[in-house]
């Protein structure tokens, strides 16, 4: 009993430990997005106003006072730096981001939250796949070494992990838009109404097909080239070796191996989903796939600065919330951590 | 015998590229960026070997010059990059305070984690009507550091449970000379390799971010001729080579580079 209670304190310190992780990310966030802004040297309001002068005439005197006065509470201009400060915090934490200055008067955060659930299942979809396949794939080539296959796509991955996600996104969609005829006209294609008809989800199957691919790519061969590295040193140790001479099969051999290597595994996912969430970025603009990258380029080419801001600060306390859940999940698989030594 | 084989070629690209990059460019009849010097839409053959572009620049003297500025970039990063990650990873890795230990590790860890890519869009875009190659290098470094950083911390703890360490210190070796006589000189081996990593790190990264139009657009660099090739729609119109040789010489170089980190990397640990 007294190892139970032992791990159950442990596991509650790790949860508190992993808490104040999120929230010192969020807060190192935020801050440095704070400061990024503050430190531009360009003046929010000229460009609002200057967007106001480009949209001029339909945009009624009280409409341009109420998104000045916004813009003042958002931004505090007149205030000192560290009130400034304090409610750009907090209205990042009440989503009140003030409006979009390219769709205005559309509400900064509604734009993201259209746009989100695309990002999260594309990031969803391929961080899963690419993690579990990479990582049998990488036991597997560590247990038959010495195999023909393992080298081959030891080769293949070795070739691809280095080249940066914006060029295997390039190329693919040089191949797909050049071999598919069709497949220019699907990846540009304008906003879809969610329903639950089949239609819609092939739909959405296709459009996330081609740039999970290459996401899948890239992070597949890097998790197969780590967990190859790992289960191979595993597969040096004592234990191991105790295995093979009792004569144990091959498959329980693969599992010994497996379950040792996975937990850096873990702690690596976690740590590179802010690395991961960059990629999906890129890919989504070069797909034209409706997430928070082509938003983000869209902001770009708008001069929408409020939307970059929300964007950023809303990517930050999404990758953030996504590493706690799954440092959460770590204790259940690491039972080290629940019992305590 | 094998891997010196692979030793001698990563080398001999290295060098093939450095002098495209380095020395080319001084021999180049007109400043390859200015538009209109040659003609248009010229596919690679011998006049032109690279091909010419839709307003009128050699491809081949181009990417000479973006070449330059796409390793001169990174080489910039990587070493403000490396040393902010040396100094702070040192901090958490060897200070006896355990509050700075556990704040600074904390540190370093958020930055691993925070998504580098929008910043670095918000902050290229918010200074760009002022970025030069060297304004790109350090808007990269905010970001670089952190990876590097963590390792220099690990490296560090792991170096101060070895047994010579205990063995030095009962004997009366003071900790700071430890330091400096003991653990740098295998640290900055260790820290040549992750410079090759951050190098190609920040030449990917202003490839990417110049894809978003947020390069210096005027000055050549690899992202940049990929910007105007996407922008001028080279592919689709049939003048692959604008978009395809860039790409072929970022990927010789980000694979020369990293062939050459892993050789690096093997010296190390074979030591």
């Amino acid at each position: 009993m007294k190892g139970l209670e032992l791990g159950s304190f442990k596991f509650l310190a790790h949860v508190i430990g992993r808490l104040l992780f999120f929230l010192l990310t969020v807060w190192v966030g935020l801050t440095a997005t704070f400061v990024v802004s503050r430190a531009s040297p360009i003046d929010p309001s000229v460009i609002l106003v200057s967007r106001l002068l480009a949209m001029g005439s339909y945009l009624r005197p009280e409409e341009i006072l109420a998104m000045k006065q916004q813009i003042l509470e958002l931004y505090g201009l007149d205030k000192p730096v560290y009130m400034q400060y304090l409610s750009f915090i907090r209205g990042v934490l009440s989503g009140n981001l003030g409006p979009s200055f390219a769709f205005f008067p559309t509400p900064t955060i509604n734009l993201i939250r259209n746009s989100i659930s695309w990002t999260v299942l594309l990031l969803g979809f391929s961080t899963v796949l690419s993690w579990i396949v990479g990582n049998v794939i990488g036991v597997l080539a560590a247990v038959f070494s010495r195999s023909r296959i393992s080298k081959a796509l030891e080769w293949i991955a070795m070739g691809l992990y280095p080249v940066p996600y914006v060029i295997i996104a390039i190329l693919l969609f040089l191949f797909f838009s050049l071999t598919i005829p069709m497949y220019r006209g699907v990846g540009g294609g304008g906003m879809v109404m969610p329903s639950l008809s089949v239609s819609y989800i092939i739909e959405v199957l296709t459009r996330l097909s081609v740039p999970a691919l290459s996401i899948v790519l890239v992070s597949l061969s890097s998790w197969f080239l780590s967990m190859k590295a790992l289960a191979l040193s595993v597969k040096g140790e004592d234990f191991v070796s105790y295995a093979i001479i009792r004569g144990l099969g091959r498959k329980v051999v693969t599992k010994y191996v497996m379950r040792n290597s996975l937990l850096p595994q873990i702690t690596s996912l976690a740590l590179s989903l802010g690395y991961i969430f960059n990629g999906a970025l890129v890919t989504e603009y070069i797909f034209a796939y409706p997430g928070l990258g082509r938003l983000l380029y869209q902001a770009i080419t708008n001069a929408d600065y409020n939307l970059m801001l929300g964007i950023l600060s809303y990517s930050i306390i999404g990758v953030a919330l996504a590493a706690f859940v799954l440092d959460l999940v770590y204790p259940l698989i690491d039972p080290r951590i629940r019992y305590g030594g | 015998m094998k891997a010196s084989k692979a030793l001698k070629a990563t080398i001999g690209i290295l060098i093939v590229l450095l002098t495209f990059a380095f020395i080319l460019p001084h021999f180049a009849p007109y400043d390859p960026r200015r538009w209109a010097t040659v003609p248009r839409d010229q596919p690679p053959l011998v006049t032109y070997p690279f091909g010419t572009t839709t307003v009128g620049q050699d491809l081949f003297w181009l990417s000479s010059y973006a070449l330059r500025n796409s390793i001169t970039l990174g080489v910039l990063t990587a070493f403000v990059s490396i040393s902010i990650a040396f100094l702070l990873g040192a901090i958490a890795g060897f200070t006896r305070s355990s509050i700075l230990r556990h704040t600074v590790t904390l540190f370093i860890d958020s930055f691993c984690l925070i998504p580098g890519l929008p910043v670095l869009i918000v902050l290229a875009y918010s200074w760009r009507r002022y970025l030069s190659p060297v304004l790109i290098a350090l808007i990269l470094s905010i970001f670089g550091w952190a990876w590097p950083s963590r390792q220099v911390r690990s490296l560090m703890l792991s170096l101060r449970e070895r047994p010579f360490t205990y063995t030095a210190l009962l004997s009366g070796f003071g900790m700071i000379r430890m330091f400096f006589y003991e653990y740098l000189p295998y640290i900055i081996k260790w820290l040549a390799v992750s410079f090759l990593g951050l190098l190609n790190w920040a030449i990917g990264m202003e490839t990417t971010i110049a894809v978003f139009g947020l390069s210096s657009l005027e000055e050549a660099t690899i992202g940049s001729i990929i910007y105007w090739a996407m922008q001028y729609q080279a592919v689709l119109r049939g003048i692959w080579w604008w978009l395809v040789i860039p790409i072929l010489i970022l990927m010789l170089l980000i694979i020369t580079l990293y062939e050459l980190s892993k050789i690096a990397g093997e010296l190390i640990g074979a030591r």
